[in-house]
């Protein structure tokens, strides 16, 4: 008995969730018709696979987002593309995810059904399976629509060696393109800003350049994908955790007018911005031209750009503005307040 | 006579050293025909007397009444010695190390003397640009470390000539051991050179003041290194040269520092007071702000929309040659790129300031300790600073705090920064350190806080710093006191520095309310404020009263885009009624409007604020005399430049009147002036505003300023009724908290009281109300003055209110 609202079409009803037949006609004949890797078709409990090559990276993540869907991407998209990421960046080729969904009564299933379309259409994107999955129903105002978590596998190659010990002063820090997509249209779509030229998420599954970058300049020493906190956050953890300075030059970061245009209304930073598309690699300087090129040749590289350097130093990141100041980079805290008296 | 003969050990503490104190002695003592012996040491000057004790004791009573124009005498101990026998007076060899109780002077204006010579074509100092004797000369900007000693500057490195040489030994001489002493076979030199650091071809055959001079004239613009940094300099009466300046600097619109040639050329151009004169003249020479005269042909864009001038006059001996070689007024604004500290070192200039100067005025004397220029106003007969800098420091103020605590960092603030360090019950304000939010400003504060212990003998036990927790400078605290091993206090609030800094300036220690405007300040509910009228002491202190906050839409973009704020104001107090005006006032702004309201609906980086500056933006926008800020307080200078020019001289005290809250309406009359005070109504006509609880509620001024607008009321009306609102809101609420504690005395801090007439006139009407007031007049009562109320509570101990 599926409920319709007048609206809506039919929602989900805390039944859903309970396991029983109701779960069992969602499975069927929602997430089946999206999620179909044979070991998700077996229905256990685990999925059991097959052993890859190198060692086993393992990761996992939480999606929660307003809007769920918004230009560029939803929620369904973010959770493959995050938990690939994350892989990716480790040196890992990601194979097999596990989704768990959170649901909250009422949610219309044709916004389900949109989500899980997304989700494949990610998990073809960068050629991995969804090959476990789990839903649960909460009661309605218990959760805001729909929260997804991904859990992903992968396999790292024996010879990759990427970690903090590998930085060296004189390293390049490369970046495959525009920083504050995903952040500002997330916002602009959350407010209804109406913002001048679309402003577009970056959501991509970032595994197929990352392992283009890894064959043909193996010289890469650590990567990182440039979420919340934005490429400022990331830059400052690196430093600190390797105990180097990293020196960010204003004028080489890419942002694209109408994020430029929008961060200026609003005050925002785009350094400190969440991006779903993009990571930083730090590069052996004498292989850095070779990295930029690779980037460059793949479509989610298109305005790769050597950010910064990396120097002695003992944890500070820095900022060059084309002004001849440098400004102090620190992690994300909350709101920026005005310093101005 | 031998059996009535005395000998006193006398040890001299204050400024005494580097200031023609030994000299003085000496004259003094040979005067009484007495015998003994004066040398600095590192506490100070020693003075061993002996004589007949009717001698010896007008000696000792002179020393302490007539010192040096430069000294300044804190302390005379005296010791009774047995009489050795000594005839002659001597002066000897410095002794022992400076353990802080010498006080490094500060820089000199060039003395009467100098400037003599300097004219006089038979003197061998004759135009000679570094000339200095013990009364006059630079002095903290090249000291590296005390005892002040030649060795022990940066004029180390010239060997004086035997001329020179000659003089320094002379107890008689005026130069007698004045440290940077130089003449031109021994001394620094000029050099005018190109971008390229090569010299000028033009200048072949001329001297440097008549070269340099000429470029000037010719309207180019000039990198001019002078005592504490460079400055940038063109002919102020050149628009074309002003507007280009203004242009490569990137600077359109904030007021330039003038320098004139005498008074007389001061006076063609401003309206300048006794006390004005005064100051100007002074040893410090500062920047003293001046009324501007209708008629000065001066062009605008030397201060757009002000009503004043910033003026000095020629404080070196190279910038007097300057002066008389060149234009009568200069433009003199500080040599560094917009965020950037002051350039002190000549590669640095040619490498920094080479798109903004055609040329560059070299000399070859290093700048130890970088210096900006001090910046003053008088109100009232007191000297108001905005910046306190060269010729004040390092001198240091007397303070209420125990000598025995231990030594106290205060780090300051994060733009106009001053540090303070505060030991043995005198606080030592640092030269101003100016923005430290880029890396350059921190590390120029961090070198400067080096120096600085250095160079006044304290080692700071304790750092404390603001409690924002995005200021670079409280972060620079966490990591001196990790390097130095010393404690980190947990943070003082902005606002309660303030107030600890007028306190400790005018030497209260008990509980008293503070009336603290100013831009913004990290409060303690983690929002910002700055309308705070609140009750304290060093310890601790009560948020009473505040303006009701308002959401900044863009955080920092407000703060630059006054319009924004006015529009924020409108659309949160007012309503719908707020959002038709905001779109009739701000509707060119278009989509950026609409985007602000959906900021503001949405809470989207809409920080909250009670803020004066703000309060004071949102007006003057509405009047449409500043919708976007190119500096600091810009449109709040703008709005206050409408209203009365408060008198420099002295005001007599005006008459006590009633104070109804809510009234539409009000008006104080002031009592006739007596004798010559000038003649300065204090009519005060607020308009109406409400208290809820402990919030100001600002809605009926925007209500009744939008009423004025539409009825086409003058602008400086709207202005003056204003501020006058602004008075009255203080005043009300110090009213209300002396009827709940019964406390009287009323400090004023925080950078909005750097507004002439909002602190000439809340005076008048605080003391009208029975209120003892206390204003700031050696430290300035925005941010420059933060460090020392930073210092004051941490010395004090409790922090943090409960």
């Amino acid at each position: 008995m599926i409920l319709t609202s007048a609206q809506n079409g039919p929602v989900i009803l805390l039944a859903h969730g309970d396991g029983g037949a109701l779960t069992r006609e969602l499975v069927d004949s929602l997430f089946r018709k999206y999620f179909s890797g044979e070991e998700l078709k077996l229905l256990m409990d685990a999925a059991v696979l097959p052993g890859g090559r190198g060692r086993l990276a393992l990761t996992t993540d939480s999606f929660v987002v307003s809007p769920l869907f918004f230009p560029g991407g939803d929620i369904g998209k973010l959770a493959v593309c995050g938990t690939v990421n994350d892989l990716a960046v480790s040196g890992a080729h990601p194979q097999y995810l596990a989704a768990s969904f959170m649901i909250e009564e009422g949610l219309p299933l044709a916004v389900l059904e949109k989500v899980a379309a997304s989700m494949a259409a990610a998990c073809r994107e960068a050629g991995v399976e969804i090959v476990a999955a789990d839903t649960k129903v909460v009661e309605r105002g218990h959760l805001d629509k729909l929260f997804i978590t991904t859990t992903g596998v992968g396999w790292r190659p024996e010879q990759i060696d990427l970690g903090y010990h590998r930085l060296a002063p004189g390293d390049r820090v490369l970046i495959n393109g525009t920083l504050g997509d995903h952040g500002m249209a997330v916002l602009a779509e959350r407010h209804g800003l109406g913002l001048d030229g679309r402003i577009e998420s970056d959501c991509a599954p970032l595994n197929r350049i990352i392992a283009d970058l890894l064959v043909l300049a193996p010289a890469v020493k650590i990567m990182r994908d440039l979420t919340r906190g934005g490429l400022a956050t990331a830059v400052k953890e690196i430093a600190l955790a390797a105990g180097v300075d990293i020196w960010l030059e204003e004028d080489a970061l890419p942002v694209t007018p109408a994020v430029q245009g929008a961060v200026q209304l609003l005050g925002l930073d785009p350094l400190y911005l969440a991006n779903e598309g993009k990571f930083l690699a730090v590069v052996d300087p004498r292989e850095a031209e070779a990295a930029l090129a690779v980037l460059r040749s793949n479509p989610l590289g298109r305005q790769a750009a050597i950010a910064g350097e990396v120097k002695p130093g003992k944890g500070n990141a820095y900022l060059r503005t084309p002004l001849g100041g440098t400004k102090i980079l620190d992690l994300l805290a909350g709101a920026p307040l005005p310093r101005i008296c | 006579m031998p059996d009535k003969a005395v000998r006193y050990r006398l040890k001299v503490s204050g400024t005494v050293q580097g200031v023609g104190f030994r000299p003085f002695v000496f004259n003094l003592a040979r005067a009484y025909r007495l015998g003994g012996k004066v040398y600095n040491d590192g506490e100070g000057v020693i003075i061993e007397v002996e004589g007949e004790a009717e001698a010896v004791a007008a000696f000792v009573r002179e020393l302490a009444a007539g010192p040096p124009p430069l000294a300044r005498i804190d302390r005379v101990e005296k010791q009774i010695l047995p009489p050795a026998g000594d005839r002659d007076f001597t002066i000897r060899q410095s002794r022992g190390r400076a353990d802080g109780k010498v006080l490094a002077p500060p820089d000199v204006a060039t003395c009467p003397d100098c400037r003599r010579e300097l004219a006089d074509p038979a003197d061998r100092h004759y135009r000679y640009p570094f000339t200095n004797c013990t009364n006059c000369g630079p002095r903290f900007t090249i000291i590296r470390a005390l005892p002040y000693d030649r060795r022990r500057t940066t004029m180390s490195v010239f060997a004086m000539c035997p001329d020179c040489a000659r003089e320094y030994h002379d107890p008689a001489d005026r130069r007698f051991h004045a440290q940077p002493v130089a003449c031109p076979a021994c001394g620094p030199q000029v050099e005018l050179t190109d971008r390229e650091g090569r010299p000028v071809a033009r200048a072949a055959g001329k001297d440097w003041p008549e070269a340099a001079g000429m470029l000037l004239k010719e309207g180019y613009i000039l990198a001019v290194k002078g005592l504490g940094g460079f400055h940038l300099a063109c002919d102020a009466a050149n628009r074309e040269a002003v507007v280009e300046l203004r242009r490569r600097k990137r600077r359109p619109a904030k007021p330039f520092a003038l320098m004139c040639r005498d008074l007389a050329t001061v006076e063609r151009h401003c309206y300048v007071a006794v006390e004005e004169a005064e100051l100007l003249r002074s040893p410090a020479a500062p920047i003293v702000l001046l009324q501007k005269k209708a008629d000065s042909p001066l062009p605008p864009e030397l201060a757009p929309g002000a009503d004043s001038l910033g003026v000095m006059l020629p404080y070196t001996p190279l910038h007097l040659l300057l002066l008389q070689a060149g234009p009568p007024v200069l433009v003199m604004t500080s040599g560094n790129k917009s965020d950037l500290p002051l350039v002190t070192d000549n590669r640095q200039a040619l490498a920094e300031l080479g798109e903004i100067a055609d040329h560059f005025l070299l000399h070859n004397r290093e700048i130890l300790n970088r210096c900006d220029d001090s910046v003053t106003a008088v109100v009232d007969g007191e000297t108001l600073f905005f910046r306190r800098s060269r010729g004040y420091v390092p001198q240091p103020l007397a303070v209420p705090a125990d000598p025995g605590a231990p030594a106290v960092l205060g780090i300051g603030g994060e733009m106009k920064n001053t540090f303070c360090l505060l030991g043995e019950g005198k606080a030592y304000l640092s030269q101003h350190i100016g923005e430290v939010d880029l890396l350059e400003g921190q590390e120029n504060l961090e070198q400067s806080i080096e120096n600085f212990c250095r160079l006044v003998g304290i080692k700071p036990q304790v750092v404390a710093a603001d409690l924002h927790p995005g200021y670079q400078s409280a972060r620079l605290a966490g990591k001196l006191a990790v390097r130095l091993g010393i404690r980190r206090h947990p943070g003082v609030q902005h606002h309660h520095a303030h107030l600890a800094s007028c306190m400790a300036e005018n030497g209260l220690n008990e509980e008293v309310i503070g009336i603290i405007l100013d831009g913004t300040g990290y409060g303690l509910d983690g929002r910002l404020w700055g309308f705070e009228v609140m009750r304290g002491d060093y310890r601790e202190f009560h948020r009473e009263f505040h303006l009701a906050y308002v959401p900044l839409p863009g955080g920092e973009r407000a703060v630059r885009n006054p319009w924004l704020t006015a529009a924020a104001y409108l659309v949160t107090f007012l309503g719908e009624k707020g959002k038709e005006a905001a779109r009739r006032f701000f509707g060119d702004r278009g989509r950026e409007l609409a985007l602000a309201e959906k900021m503001l609906a949405g809470g989207l980086n809409a920080p909250p604020a009670s803020s004066c500056g703000r309060f004071f933006d949102a007006v003057a926008a509405l009047l449409r005399l500043c919708l976007e800020n190119t500096y600091e307080g810009q449109a709040a200078a703008t709005l206050g430049s409408l209203v009365p020019w408060f008198p420099s001289a002295p005001v007599e005290p005006v008459s006590a009147c009633a104070f109804p809250v809510g009234t539409p309406v009000f008006s104080s009359s002031v009592s006739p002036p007596t004798g010559s005070a000038p003649v300065f109504s204090v009519d005060l006509q607020p308009y109406p505003f409400d208290f809820q609880g402990v919030v100001i509620d600002p809605a009926p001024v925007f209500t009744q300023v939008l009423a004025d607008l539409e009825a086409g009321v003058a602008a400086p009306v709207i202005a003056k009724r204003f501020h006058d609102t602004v008075i009255a809101m203080v005043v009300e609420a110090a009213r209300r908290i002396r009827e709940k504690t019964g406390l009287s005395r009323v400090v004023l801090s925080g950078g909005t009281w750097q507004n002439r007439y909002l602190t000439g006139a809340a005076k008048y009407v605080l003391q009208n109300h029975g209120f003892t007031v206390y204003r700031h007049h050696q430290v300035p009562p925005g941010d420059g003055g933060l460090s020392l109320g930073q210092a004051m509570v941490a010395v004090a101990g409790k922090q943090i209110p409960g």
